[in-house]
């Protein structure tokens, strides 16, 4: 059952960021970072929008670079050598906020693709693991059909799935569910919540405080680059420490 | 009409010259089009630059002084072409030009965001490239490709001014010498019939990119069949609970 439980490398954590600062050109967009995610914790990452959130987690998986601190993913430190990037990427799964499914390919094409191509998966296996990991976000009689075919919640559960085929230690979700119509946001929640309750490491930016509040073992807070505020889920809601949480939380609790 | 029977031999060995023009013509254009739009859109800035020297090089400069340059400034550099290589070499640098911007084009219109999904499961550039770009420029240049080739070969005919023997200028040829022989020209009915065999070639182009991109518009909408789907599933399934 614990595909996503072959975590056994000694004590290492499965994200460590340490004293991370980045610049777009001259302006400073990530201020300080210190972030240490265990093996199988679930952090949320929340915030107004432009402070930082999706870049810290595009610096995790390079796609952005940084340009001072340490980025550790499972031990390996994140370089500015490509070896290292691609090391770091194929333990890293990422869902993205617009699904970013491949029109030109079916649903288990997109889904077999890095397997049979980064992983030299044989083709056979790389479908039976994509079948199983349709069936896991409830879609398998979609594989056949192209992403223009499917709603937005399927394409995004797709999206997951495909993530999940190179078998990754570690999942990042950027605001998974923004891009989405209301009615089918619970789906894609349903499918994280069951992600989470099989101990895959996630950390996800995003602004469902319900899912936060069920799923989290931390939020994280950022405002302007930074870090202001690190919680349990209770404590976080019923009791935030920084006024600029208080502020957040008042806007999105009540809109 | 007779004399355009009469003719025929001479015009089909003309009309074989224009298609083998042609045809090298879109060949060679089509491949470097797409080395130039690769490295136009390429992260290393020498490569976009050199790409970009190319473009604006020989898209600034009129087919046809170009045509007149390569055949006559060849020999400058001590190179004699031919007028058959002479118009390739010609045809073939403005094609390839204004191809390499269509597919500059092409990439540029994908959504960056489908890079960066390729990247974050472990492709590497040059796979991004190949199996997640590529395929998806494919539909949406297949028009304005389809305008440069049909622009290829009706330019195939200005060959003729450097002295390839191809279609129009064996026509010409036809024509002044009934003209000479007769003292009746014969030009109406023969450039018409020019004109008409241009259409025809330009058109069957038309008519065949145009199925083509039904052809793959479809083939990307339209999925297999319910029932074939559900056995995949079936037999899928076994193999996955096995493993897990």
């Amino acid at each position: 059952m614990s595909e996503t439980q072959s975590t056994q490398t000694g004590h290492a954590s499965a994200i460590r960021v340490e004293g991370l600062n980045k610049w777009f050109g001259s302006f400073q967009v990530l201020f300080d970072i210190n972030l240490t995610v265990e093996n199988g914790e679930r952090v949320v990452i929340c915030g107004p929008s432009g402070s930082g959130k999706s870049t810290l987690i595009r610096c995790i998986n390079a796609l952005e670079d940084h340009q001072q601190g340490v980025i550790e993913v499972e031990g390996k430190a994140l370089g500015h050598d490509s070896t290292s990037v691609y090391d770091v990427r194929t333990e890293v799964g990422m869902v993205f906020q617009h699904f970013n499914l491949f029109p030109h390919l079916t649903i288990l094409e997109n889904c077999i693709l890095a397997p049979t191509v980064v992983r030299k998966t044989p083709r056979k296996e790389a479908e039976a693991t994509a079948m199983h990991f349709l069936e896991k976000v409830k879609i398998p009689e979609q594989a056949n059909k192209y992403p223009i075919q499917l709603s937005g919640g399927q394409q995004q559960r797709v999206a997951i799935a495909r993530s999940l085929c190179m078998r990754p230690r570690v999942m990042l979700f950027d605001e998974p569910t923004s891009a989405l119509d209301p009615e089918m946001i619970k789906e894609v929640l349903d499918t994280m919540v069951a992600l989470a309750g099989e101990g895959m490491t996630m950390v996800c930016v995003t602004h469902e405080m319900g899912f936060a509040r069920k799923v989290a073992n931390r939020v994280v807070f950022m405002d302007a680059g930074a870090i202001v505020e690190v919680n349990s889920p209770d404590a976080f809601f019923t009791n935030p420490q920084n006024e600029r949480t208080q502020a957040f939380l008042n806007q999105v609790l009540q809109h | 009409m007779q004399l355009i029977i009469d003719s025929l031999p001479l015009l089909w060995s003309g009309l074989l010259t224009t298609f083998k023009l042609a045809i090298l013509t879109l060949l060679l254009t089509a491949i470097i089009s797409l080395f130039v739009g690769i490295m136009s859109v390429s992260r290393y800035r020498l490569l976009r630059i050199l790409a970009l020297i190319y473009v604006e090089f020989f898209r600034d400069i009129p087919l046809v002084v170009n045509l007149l340059f390569v055949y006559f400034g060849a020999p400058l550099i001590g190179l004699s072409l031919d007028p058959f290589s002479a118009a390739l070499v010609s045809f073939t640098t403005w094609g390839s030009a204004n191809g390499s911007e269509i597919i500059r084009g092409g990439f540029n219109a994908i959504p960056k965001h489908q890079r960066e999904s390729a990247l974050a499961l472990g492709l590497r550039p040059s796979e991004t490239l190949f199996m997640v770009l590529l395929p998806q420029i494919v539909l949406p240049i297949l028009p304005p490709f389809t305008g440069l080739f049909s622009l290829l070969i009706q330019a195939t005919s200005l060959a003729s001014m450097v002295g390839a023997t191809e279609f129009l200028r064996t026509a010409k040829i036809i024509v002044e010498r009934t003209t000479l022989m007769t003292g009746e020209s014969p030009a109406f009915m023969v450039f018409g019939f020019v004109l008409c065999v241009y259409f025809c070639i330009c058109y069957c182009l038309n008519l065949f990119t145009a199925w083509l991109e039904r052809k793959i518009t479809v083939a990307r909408t339209v999925h297999q069949n319910d029932s074939a789907s559900d056995d995949e599933h079936g037999a899928a399934a076994p193999a996955s609970a096995g493993k897990a």
